[in-house]
C-alpha cells in the first residue's frame, strides 16, 4: 500500500468522528526467527502481521478498538468512539486532557546500519549454527539454546489534530545461553544483544560464545553466597538493568497522575541520592533499540533528565499524563502492537557516567561481590529485584572467584541512597524487552557506567 | 479476515503443490474488556483477530512454518513455508490422521451476552467493596469477556478438528501508599463460563483479607530452617514454574532436563500428587486435543512423588522416543511446543487454618516479585517477597517487606510438612492447596 493509500484511508476513517480526540493506527510487520536447542536447529519461523486500531477519548474516557481486516476501519473507529462515549455517561466527568502538540506530517525512513532483511535465510542459519557448534566444541556441555530473530515494523499514524506520521523500524535480537550439568545439578549461562537496524551485532560473537560456554561449566563447581546484605558492584550491563528497575518505572507518569500520595512522594527536586546521580532517559538518543522519532500519539521524542544530582527533576509522559501533572509531553507514549493502546513507556534509560574509575570501585571493598550480566529484572513501585547473569567474589579489592549468579533487591527510597561510587565506563545493554501492562517485550535500551552499592540485599543462591 | 472454515480449506489445497504433508492452524477470535484505574473506570477495549498458520513437511522431511494474520498475504504462505522448509528442523513426526477425541465442555455462550453495562457494574462493585473498608485504598480492575474464540487444525491426514472456547476474567489490584511504604496486592479469577456471584464474593474477600493482614508492617525471621507457608497463588508463582520445565518435552529431548533419567523414580515428597487436566471442563485450558491433533488426556506428572511422564508435543515426543501425549499448544505465529492446560495439585489433609496454628514462627508466601529469573531449568527459584506474612505462635501478626526467599523444588518440595485439604483455583489455570514446607532460605535487609 502506498502512502498516499495510507493515509487518505486513515484519514478517511476519523472524518467525522464525533470524539474529543480520535486517532487511527495501521500496522504491518514481519519477523524471522531461528531457534536452535541442543544440537539441532528446532524452530525457523517466518511471520507476518498487519492490523490497525482505532483510539477515542470523550470527556477523559476513553475506548480503544484493535482489528485486523481494513476494510471496515471506519466501524472500528465509530466502535472506539461509541465506547468512549457509553463510559464517560458512567464517570464523573474531569474533560479530556490532552497536553498540545503541534501537528506532525512526515514519513521517516528506518535506521539502518546493516539491514537483516538484506541478509539471506542461509546466511543467518549458517551463523547461528557456527555459534552451536562454537558452544559445543567447550567441555562440559549438556544443551544449548540460541535464539536469533529479526522484525520490521511499519507504522501510520493519524490523528484528529492533524498529524499523520508514517515510521518504520528494524530491530534486530538474539539471546545466546549453554547448559552444563552433572547428574541433577543443571547450570547455564548466557547472553542477550541487539540492536536497532543493524545486523552486525550478530556477527563477531566468537569469544562471548565461548566465555558463555565456559561459564556454565564453571558453575558447576561454583559455591553458593548466602543471602543477606552485601556490598556490591554492579557492571554496566546489570546497573543499566538496575537503572530501568530501580528508577525508570517510577519516572512513568501514569503511576502519579491519577495517584495523590505517590505524586506527593516523587515531587520534583525530591533527593534520591549523592550529587553523583544523574540519570537520562530518551527516545531522541539515535541508533538504539529504544530510539524513535515520534511516539505511538504522534508525539516527537525527546531526551528526559530524570535525575540531576541526585534530584529528581523530570518524568516521563504521554499527552494526557502530561496535561494532567500540569508537566511537558516528553514522547513516551508506547504501544508493542495494534492490539494495544499506547501507554507510558521508557525508551533508553542512563546512568550518566562519574568521575570514579573501575579499580576506584574495587579499592577498599573487604568483601563484596561483582556481579556481571543479567537474567531479567522487575518493578513493583518502590520494590525492585533484578537478576546477575554471573556473580564474583570480591576480596581486598580483588575480583577472585566465580560464585553462583544471584538475585538483588532493593528499595528506591534506600538504595539509591546506599549507591556510593559511580564510574566513568559507560556502556549500553540492547538485548533486553520491557513488560508493562500486558504489553512485552518492548525494545529499550538502558546502560550505566560501573556503579557500587552497600549494603545491598542479595538472595541466596 | 475470511472465514476460517474456507480460508483453511484454501490453504490446505494450495500447499499441495509444494508439498503432500501439511497442516493449516487458523484461530478466530473477539474480546472486550473494561480497565479501571485508581478507582475509576478509564477504558473500553475491544479486539478482533484472526489468522492461519501453516506448516509443512518437505519431501526431504524437513519441517517449514510460516503464519500471517494479513489475509492479503495468504496466498505467498505456501511459497514462504517452502522456502523455510529448505533449512527447517528435521522433521521426527508425520501429523496424525483424525482420532477418537473425549467431549469436553470449553465454551458458554452466555459470556457473549455479558454486556458492557454488566462489566462496568462488576468494576465498581469490586471498587466500593474494597473503598468501604480501605478508603484510601487506589484500585485497578480489569474485567474482560473472550466472546469468541474458534480455531480449527486441519492436515493433509485428514484431521480436522474445530475448538472453540470462551472466557470470562476478572483481575483486580489495591494499593495502599502510607509513607514510602506501598502496599500492593492483587488477585484474579476466570472462567470459561460466566464467573457467578461467588466467584467474584471469594476474589473480594481474599484482597480484603490481604490488605488486613498486611497493615502492621514486621521484621522476617531469616535462616533456612524456617517453616515456609505457601498460599496456592504462591505455590504457582514459586514452586510450579520450576518443576514444570523439568517435565517440558523440549527440555527432555535436549537432555537440559534433570528428570531425563527419573521417569518412574520417586523424587519427590510421598504426600505430592501433580497432573495436568485438559479434560476438567469449563477451564481456560479445557480442551479435546492439542494443536496438533493429539487426543487431550491427563498427564500424570508426580504421583505419590514418583515422577511421571513429560509433557510432549510431536516433535519432541519423537526425540525422546515416546508416544506424544497431546501437549502440543500454540500461538498463531509459533510452531507448537509443548505446555500444561490445567496443573492440579491433589489436596492433603490439613486445614489450612490448622497448618497456619501449629507454626511456631514462619512466613507466609502470597505474591512474589521476580520469580522465575535465574535457574530455573535446575529447580532453582528465587524472588522479593511482593506480598508475605510473618507467622507467630500459630497467627499472622503483620506483613514482612525487602525480603527475598530462595531455594530448589527438588529440595523443598522433599520437605513437605503438610498439604492443604482446601484448594483454590489459581489465575484459572491451575487449582491448587497451599503447602507448608521447610528448606527455603528467607534473607531481609
Amino acid at each position: 500500500m502506498t502512502t498516499s493509500d495510507t493515509r487518505s484511508i486513515a484519514e478517511d476513517a476519523l472524518a467525522g468522528h464525533g470524539a474529543d480526540y480520535c486517532e487511527v493506527r495501521i500496522e504491518s510487520t514481519d519477523s524471522t526467527r531461528i531457534t536452535y536447542r541442543g544440537k539441532q536447529l528446532d524452530d525457523l519461523n517466518l511471520t507476518s502481521a498487519r492490523g490497525g486500531a482505532a483510539r477515542a477519548c470523550v470527556k477523559g474516557a476513553w475506548g480503544f478498538a484493535s482489528f485486523n481486516g481494513l476494510e471496515d476501519i471506519k466501524d472500528r473507529v465509530a466502535d472506539a468512539v461509541r465506547q468512549a462515549r457509553s463510559l464517560s455517561s458512567r464517570r464523573k466527568s474531569d474533560g479530556t486532557q490532552l497536553a498540545e502538540v503541534e501537528p506532525n506530517v512526515e514519513i521517516v525512513p528506518p535506521h539502518i546500519v546493516k539491514d537483516p532483511r538484506d541478509v539471506t535465510l542461509e546466511e543467518k542459519i549458517r551463523l547461528a549454527d557456527h555459534y552451536n557448534d562454537l558452544i559445543w566444541s567447550q567441555p562440559g556441555i549438556s544443551s544449548s539454546d540460541i535464539i536469533c530473530g529479526d522484525n520490521s515494523r511499519r507504522v501510520a499514524f493519524c490523528n484528529s489534530d492533524g498529524t499523520y506520521v508514517e515510521q518504520e523500524v528494524v530491530h534486530v535480537i538474539s539471546r545466546i545461553s549453554a547448559q552444563a550439568r552433572e547428574g541433577a545439578d543443571v547450570q547455564q549461562a548466557g547472553f542477550s544483544i541487539g540492536a536497532l537496524g543493524d545486523y552486525g551485532v550478530f556477527e563477531d560473537l566468537d569469544d562471548d560464545v565461548r566465555d558463555a560456554a565456559s561459564r556454565a561449566a564453571g558453575l558447576l563447581s561454583a559455591e553458593p553466597l548466602t543471602g543477606g546484605q552485601r556490598t556490591v558492584i554492579l557492571d554496566p550491563i546489570l546497573a543499566g538493568v538496575f537503572v530501568h528497575e530501580a528508577f525508570g518505572h517510577l519516572s512513568e507518569a501514569d503511576n502519579v497522575y491519577e495517584n495523590e500520595k505517590l505524586r506527593d512522594l516523587m515531587y520534583m527536586g525530591r533527593k534520591f541520592g549523592g550529587a553523583h546521580l544523574n540519570f537520562t532517559d530518551g527516545g531522541a538518543l539515535p541508533g538504539m533499540r529504544g530510539s524513535y522519532k515520534y511516539d505511538d500519539e504522534g508525539t516527537p521524542s525527546t531526551v528526559t533528565p530524570l535525575v540531576r544530582e541526585g534530584e529528581l527533576v523530570g518524568r516521563l509522559h504521554s499527552r494526557e499524563t502530561a496535561a494532567k501533572t500540569g508537566e511537558q509531553p516528553t514522547g513516551n507514549a508506547r504501544a508493542i502492537s495494534h492490539l494495544f493502546p499506547p501507554i507510558v513507556r521508557m525508551t533508553n534509560t542512563f546512568i550518566e557516567n562519574g568521575d570514579a574509575t573501575f579499580p576506584d570501585l574495587l579499592e577498599g571493598v573487604e568483601e563484596g561481590v561483582y556481579v556481571k550480566n543479567w537474567y531479567g529484572g522487575m518493578t513493583q513501585h518502590e520494590m525492585f529485584t533484578f537478576s546477575s547473569g554471573e556473580a564474583y567474589m570480591i576480596r581486598n579489592g580483588e575480583v577472585q572467584e566465580a560464585v553462583k549468579p544471584v538475585m538483588l533487591s532493593g528499595n528506591l527510597f534506600e538504595t539509591l541512597e546506599n549507591i556510593d561510587a559511580i564510574a566513568d565506563d559507560s556502556e549500553a545493554n540492547q538485548g533486553g524487552g520491557c513488560g508493562k501492562g500486558g504489553q512485552m517485550p518492548l525494545p529499550v535500551a538502558n546502560g550505566s557506567p560501573h556503579i557500587r552499592i552497600q549494603n545491598c540485599l542479595i538472595s541466596g543462591a | 479476515m475470511a472465514n476460517i472454515h474456507d480460508t483453511s480449506e484454501r490453504l490446505l489445497q494450495s500447499v499441495a503443490a509444494v508439498s503432500s504433508s501439511a497442516e493449516v492452524f487458523s484461530v478466530e477470535s473477539e474480546s472486550r474488556s473494561v480497565q479501571f484505574e485508581a478507582n475509576r473506570a478509564k477504558n473500553v477495549t475491544t479486539r478482533q483477530s484472526a489468522g492461519s498458520a501453516l506448516r509443512i513437511i518437505s519431501d526431504s522431511g524437513r519441517v517449514g512454518f510460516a503464519s500471517t494474520t494479513d489475509d492479503t498475504r495468504l496466498p505467498e504462505l505456501a511459497q514462504r513455508a517452502a522456502a523455510v522448509s529448505e533449512y527447517g528442523a528435521e522433521a521426527q513426526f508425520d501429523f496424525p490422521s483424525q482420532s477418537a477425541l473425549p467431549e469436553v465442555a470449553s465454551a458458554d455462550d452466555q459470556v457473549a451476552h455479558i454486556t458492557e453495562d454488566d462489566m462496568l457494574a462488576a468494576g465498581e462493585g469490586i471498587v466500593e467493596r474494597v473503598l468501604a473498608e480501605f478508603p484510601d485504598a487506589l484500585c485497578d480492575v480489569h474485567v474482560t469477556t473472550v466472546m469468541r474464540h474458534r480455531q480449527r487444525l486441519i492436515n493433509s491426514a485428514g484431521a480436522d478438528i474445530i475448538g472453540h472456547g470462551t472466557h470470562h476474567s476478572i483481575s483486580a489490584g489495591a494499593e495502599i501508599i502510607s509513607g514510602t511504604d506501598m502496599l500492593s496486592v492483587w488477585d484474579g479469577t476466570s472462567s470459561a463460563a460466566v464467573l457467578s456471584e461467588d466467584d467474584v464474593d471469594a476474589l473480594v474477600e481474599r484482597l480484603l483479607t490481604n490488605l488486613r493482614n498486611a497493615q502492621r508492617i514486621v521484621n522476617a525471621p531469616t535462616g533456612k530452617d524456617i517453616p515456609v507457608f505457601f498460599t496456592p497463588q504462591g505455590v504457582a508463582g514459586t514452586l510450579l514454574p520450576p518443576l514444570l520445565s523439568g517435565f517440558n518435552g523440549q527440555n527432555v529431548a535436549t537432555g537440559a532436563s534433570p528428570l531425563i533419567d527419573r521417569w518412574g523414580d520417586k523424587v519427590l515428597d510421598d504426600s505430592l500428587t501433580v497432573y495436568d487436566d485438559p479434560l476438567r471442563p469449563m477451564t481456560s485450558g479445557s480442551r479435546r486435543s492439542d494443536d496438533e491433533g493429539v487426543a487431550a488426556r491427563r498427564i500424570p506428572l508426580v504421583t505419590e512423588g514418583v515422577i511421571g511422564e513429560p509433557l510432549l508435543d510431536l516433535q519432541t515426543a519423537a526425540k525422546c522416543g515416546m508416544t506424544p501425549n497431546g501437549c502440543g499448544l500454540r500461538g498463531l505465529s509459533t510452531t507448537p511446543s509443548p505446555n500444561t492446560s490445567f496443573v492440579c495439585v491433589e489436596p492433603g489433609n490439613s486445614r489450612d487454618d490448622d497448618m497456619v496454628v501449629g507454626i511456631e514462627r514462619g512466613i507466609v508466601v502470597q505474591q512474589l516479585l521476580g520469580a522465575g529469573q535465574g535457574n530455573q531449568l535446575g529447580g532453582d527459584f528465587r524472588a522479593n517477597l511482593s506480598l508475605g506474612f510473618l507467622v507467630e505462635s500459630g497467627e499472622v501478626t503483620g506483613r514482612v517487606k525487602d525480603t527475598m526467599i530462595s531455594g530448589n523444588v527438588y529440595e523443598v518440595l522433599n520437605n513437605i510438612e503438610s498439604i492443604s485439604s482446601e484448594t483454590q483455583t489459581v489465575w484459572g489455570s491451575s487449582e491448587l492447596p497451599a503447602v507448608l514446607c521447610r528448606g527455603v532460605e528467607v534473607a531481609a535487609a
